[in-house]
């Protein structure tokens, strides 16, 4: 379909950034307005460790930063610190992303999960 | 394979180090302004949502509906013993009525001897729910009237009953409502036939608490709880709810406005109260003319 793997690798960062949006969006719908009785995951974050984890080379630093300040602006979050963290856990990622590949599942869950508490 | 990665990225590391740092950096800067100014800020973030949520609403009306629908269908499935319980719902209600009605001619007839005069009758504006906060620890809407339909902050939003929340945030065509049951809002309530007078403490659940309560003891469930108007923030008298003993025997109110669907809200147009600002003058006659009034204090200082 694609020929060039450049293309491709454009292609690849810009679903990226739009699955992310319509993440958001999804989430922005008023579909339950009384408060739940337990806090849902947090979908966006761990759609981006997940993609930091398994294919690095599509989820670009900036775009980290970019999806993580429009969400910190929509959802109502102190600007700018959540977005920073989270570009610091994708930096630590991805600089794993090598070693994870050869490691068992459970190895790669906890990697991510222990980027969680920064 | 990891000497791959070095050979390729020998010179490339280090700039893009930097460029990461310089990022995390910049972003930490942002939320260090955040913290300096954050009214302007908070301005910036209204004006990012103005602008951005109500173009998704093509497509928010369509995706709500459809899902509200599912949920609809699901309740379906249970419709006999719904019907049952409302008809015998139905029946209480219309002794209810019956009550509500002689109650109502002997208020109307009371209020009418005593020459009450009532609060002037609220205009409201009525905005359309475009979005929720999309974190499950913040309660608020987004409605679709802002600054140019008139919308200050601090006014109350309603449903069709009771009170919803107040406007917190304007943009040009959005503004948000923080629900009572966010954790930041705290609202003066009266609870009525003691009369005592309360907080509504929101605190992440469907039923607040009740905080600052003088004497527990005169409050039972069922008591209606309306707005104060303490401090002039709100108006008086919206209906907020009932009281309800919680599972962990604390006070609580079962709202009143039916948070499990807001579609539409009524934001009140609530005027600033009168204030008195002077003590007052002293009374005197108007006929008399003032020559008098001054003549004696002179007198008095050329005694002196």
């Amino acid at each position: 379909m694609v020929e060039s793997p450049v293309a491709r690798l454009w292609l690849g960062r810009a679903l990226f950034i739009g699955l992310m949006l319509l993440l958001m969006f999804i989430q922005l719908l008023p579909l339950q307005t009384a408060p739940q009785k337990w806090a849902a995951p947090d979908i966006i974050l761990a759609t981006t460790l997940l993609w930091t984890a398994r294919r690095p080379d599509l989820v670009p630093v900036w775009s980290v930063a970019l999806i993580f300040v429009i969400a910190d602006l929509l959802f109502l979050r102190a600007p700018g610190l959540m977005a920073a963290l989270v570009v610091i856990a994708t930096e630590i990622l991805r600089a794993r992303a090598h070693d994870l590949r050869a490691a068992p599942f459970p190895v790669e869950w906890m990697t991510a999960g222990f980027r969680l508490q920064p | 394979m990891a000497r791959d990665r070095n050979t390729t990225e020998d010179f490339i590391g280090p700039i893009r180090r930097l460029l990461v740092g310089l990022l995390v950096f910049l972003l930490l800067a942002v939320f260090l302004i955040w913290r300096i100014d954050s009214p302007r800020v908070e301005q910036f973030r209204a004006a990012v949502i103005d602008r951005t949520v109500p173009s998704f609403e093509w497509a928010m009306a369509p995706i709500t509906g459809l899902a509200n629908l599912l949920t609809d269908f699901q309740s379906y499935q249970r419709l006999a013993e719904q019907n049952r319980d409302l008809r015998r719902e139905l029946q209480q209600m219309k002794s209810w009525k019956e009550a509500a009605l002689q109650l109502e001619q002997e208020n109307a007839k009371l209020r009418d001897l005593n020459n009450v005069r009532l609060d002037p009758e609220f205009t409201y504006v009525t905005g359309v729910v475009l979005a929720d906060s999309g974190s499950p620890f913040r309660q608020s809407v987004l409605l679709n009237i802002g600054a140019r339909d008139g919308i200050i902050d601090g006014w109350p939003a309603m449903d069709g009953i009771g009170l919803v929340g107040r406007i917190s945030g304007v943009g040009q065509s959005t503004s948000r409502v923080v629900l009572l049951t966010d954790t930041s809002s705290r609202i003066p309530i009266l609870i009525q036939p003691s009369g005592q007078r309360a907080f509504l403490m929101g605190d992440n659940t469907l039923n607040p608490p009740i905080e600052f309560l003088e004497n527990p003891d005169e409050i039972r469930p069922g008591d209606r709880v309306v707005t104060s108007g303490d401090g002039g923030l709100f108006p008086a008298d919206l209906l907020v709810g009932q009281v309800a003993l919680g599972s962990d025997r604390r006070l609580r109110v079962r709202l009143s406005a039916d948070y499990q669907r807001l579609e539409f809200l009524r934001v009140l147009r609530s005027r600033p109260r009168e204030a008195i600002l002077d003590p007052g003058t002293l009374l005197t006659d108007p006929a008399q003319p003032d020559v008098d009034a001054v003549a004696p204090v002179e007198e008095v200082s050329d005694n002196g």
